[in-house]
């Protein structure tokens, strides 16, 4: 007997199989309909899907016997996998290679053989579709070339079967995802309902004392009292500041006329601006005006006169807002003035939290701000997706 | 502008004693020269009044989170009293930007809203702002 040699690229196949994942799983109805069928051009009473595993040959679906596996070393199909053509043996007890083989011998009785290999598109054998018989048989060319026909199936099933489970292992993960991220909001939500309520007494009631204490304080001590105030002031207006930052929350939107908003908003915050151009804008009209506010106020407080330059534009993808004015030194000017109490100037007023608010209300619509500073001219770009592609 | 009779007690209702502490010494620094009296709980408050004259009380200044009776608990059952139900009662509230803690207050009565204040200076001047001593 010639036992099934072990093929040249039997690493990358072995490799190939066990990510199928397929080995030692149920018996699946899309397989067992393929023996079937098998059974129906073939005139012989067993048919199997096999794999060659390491020492064993594992079947995923058996039709005219029951088994699970066989030794590799006595297979047919181990034989099988060393070509891409179709294996035939006539006679077994006449074929070198089987004819002192236990399936023959034994009480199995095998006479007749014909394997198609389960080819992978990367060349790698598997397996095969196989058909036994206890007497001696052969093949037309038709029942060879269907017989190839239904392993090169077989092997599309494997490939789609493979497509769904890490389809099904994606959908799970991103719905295990979704849970977590869902978990840590609520626990964020918490903490910054937390901060921004149950924090407040006991903040003010410590800006209170703390200031009753500098009023009733004198000597050395009052230098220790004072910065004790300052720094429950400070701690009072960053969690006030991100607190309301955390509220901001995005109405219904409705379409508005945008150099109606942007005058209304310059009026508001004061300023002398030439407004140009022209486009209307789905949002919520309440807070893109507060926005605006906040953007102008800032925009003057960098800038070296009053007089501010509003772009409004809009192509296919945004409508765009454009605010600039000369400054009188070159800022250093980057992504983070939209962090909350950022200051670009050391001792500025108003809340510091004036661009990290203009910033939160443009991604409540799904667009981004961003600021430069080149050749003395401070600017900001507000950018809303139009409906289309969001 | 809410006069206060200067004869009688401004009495303070508030469970945490920092905000009482607080509260009181806002008063004193206040134009109003009343006496200041605390209490740590709606019932305590209301056991006092038993028996009191009716002008031992000026003004009331309610907190509304309280273990026990709450703040407008405590309102109710002072609006019920016979004696002293028409007593003078202001509640604090955390913000006045809460409008449901502004509804509930008018609701059971209170004469008006106090928002609690961060800073003395600011505290004093809220007060002040809103209660003149009635000398008349």
């Amino acid at each position: 007997m010639k036992p099934a040699e072990i093929p040249a690229d039997e690493d990358e196949r072995m490799a190939a199989l066990h990510e199928l994942d397929i080995l030692d799983t149920d018996p699946e109805a899309v397989f067992d309909r393929l023996t079937r069928l098998a059974s129906r051009i073939i005139d012989a009473p067993i048919f199997l899907i096999s794999f060659l595993d390491g020492e064993r040959n594992w079947f995923k679906s058996t039709h005219g016997i029951e088994l699970d596996e066989s030794p590799r070393d006595i297979s047919f199909c181990g034989h099988a996998i060393h070509s891409d053509d179709i294996m035939i043996v006539p006679d077994a007890s006449a074929d070198d290679r089987f004819a002192d083989n236990p399936l023959v011998t034994g009480p199995f009785g095998v006479r007749f053989y014909a394997g198609a290999p389960l080819i992978l598109g990367n060349g790698h054998r598997l397996g095969t579709l196989c058909a036994f018989d206890t007497k001696p048989n052969q093949l037309d060319p038709e029942q060879q070339e269907a017989l190839a026909d239904l392993a090169a199936v077989v092997v599309d099933e494997l490939g789609l079967r493979r497509g769904m489970q890490v389809q099904e292992e994606i959908t799970i993960d991103l719905r295990e995802q979704a849970v977590e991220l869902e978990h840590a909001n609520q626990a964020l939500e918490q903490y910054v309902h937390m901060a921004s309520h149950d924090l407040r007494s006991p903040v003010k009631n410590l800006v209170n004392l703390a200031d009753l204490a500098v009023i009733d304080t004198e000597g050395s001590l009052r230098e220790l009292v004072t910065p004790l105030r300052d720094s429950a002031v400070r701690l009072e207006e960053l969690l006030l500041g991100y607190g309301r930052l955390a509220a901001l929350s995005r109405g219904p939107a409705r379409s508005v006329v945008l150099p109606d908003l942007v005058t209304a908003a310059v009026a508001e915050s004061g300023l002398t601006a030439h407004v140009k151009g022209d486009a209307r804008l789905e949002c919520d009209a309440v807070l893109v005006e507060q926005a605006l506010v906040n953007l102008f106020q800032n925009v003057v407080k960098y800038g070296a006169d009053d007089d501010v330059m509003i772009e409004l534009a809009e192509d296919e993808t945004a409508v765009s807002i454009a605010v600039r004015n000369r400054v009188d030194q070159n800022l250093a000017v980057d992504q983070t003035v939209f962090t909350p109490f950022k200051r670009l100037v050391s001792e500025g007023s108003g809340s510091g939290l004036g661009l990290a608010i203009v910033d939160r209300v443009v991604q409540l619509h799904g667009g981004s701000a961003s600021a430069s500073c080149v050749g003395s001219v401070f600017s900001v770009v507000l950018r809303f997706p139009t409906e289309d592609v969001r | 502008m809410t006069a206060v009779d200067i004869a009688g007690s401004i009495v303070i209702v508030d469970d945490d004693a920092t905000e009482r502490l607080i509260l009181s010494r806002v008063f004193a620094m206040s134009h109003l020269r009343n006496p200041i009296t605390e209490f740590a709980s709606g019932r305590s408050f209301l056991e006092s009044l038993e028996g009191a004259e009716p002008s031992a009380v000026a003004l009331v200044m309610m907190d509304i989170n309280m273990p026990g009776l709450s703040g407008f608990e405590t309102l109710a059952l002072l609006r019920a009293d016979s004696t002293h139900g028409d007593q003078l009662v202001a509640v604090m509230v955390p913000t006045l930007e809460s409008r449901a803690d502004i509804e509930r207050a008018n609701e059971f009565g209170a004469d008006l809203c106090i928002a609690k204040q961060s800073g003395i200076a600011k505290y004093v001047e809220t007060i002040n702002q809103n209660f003149e001593p009635n000398t008349g």
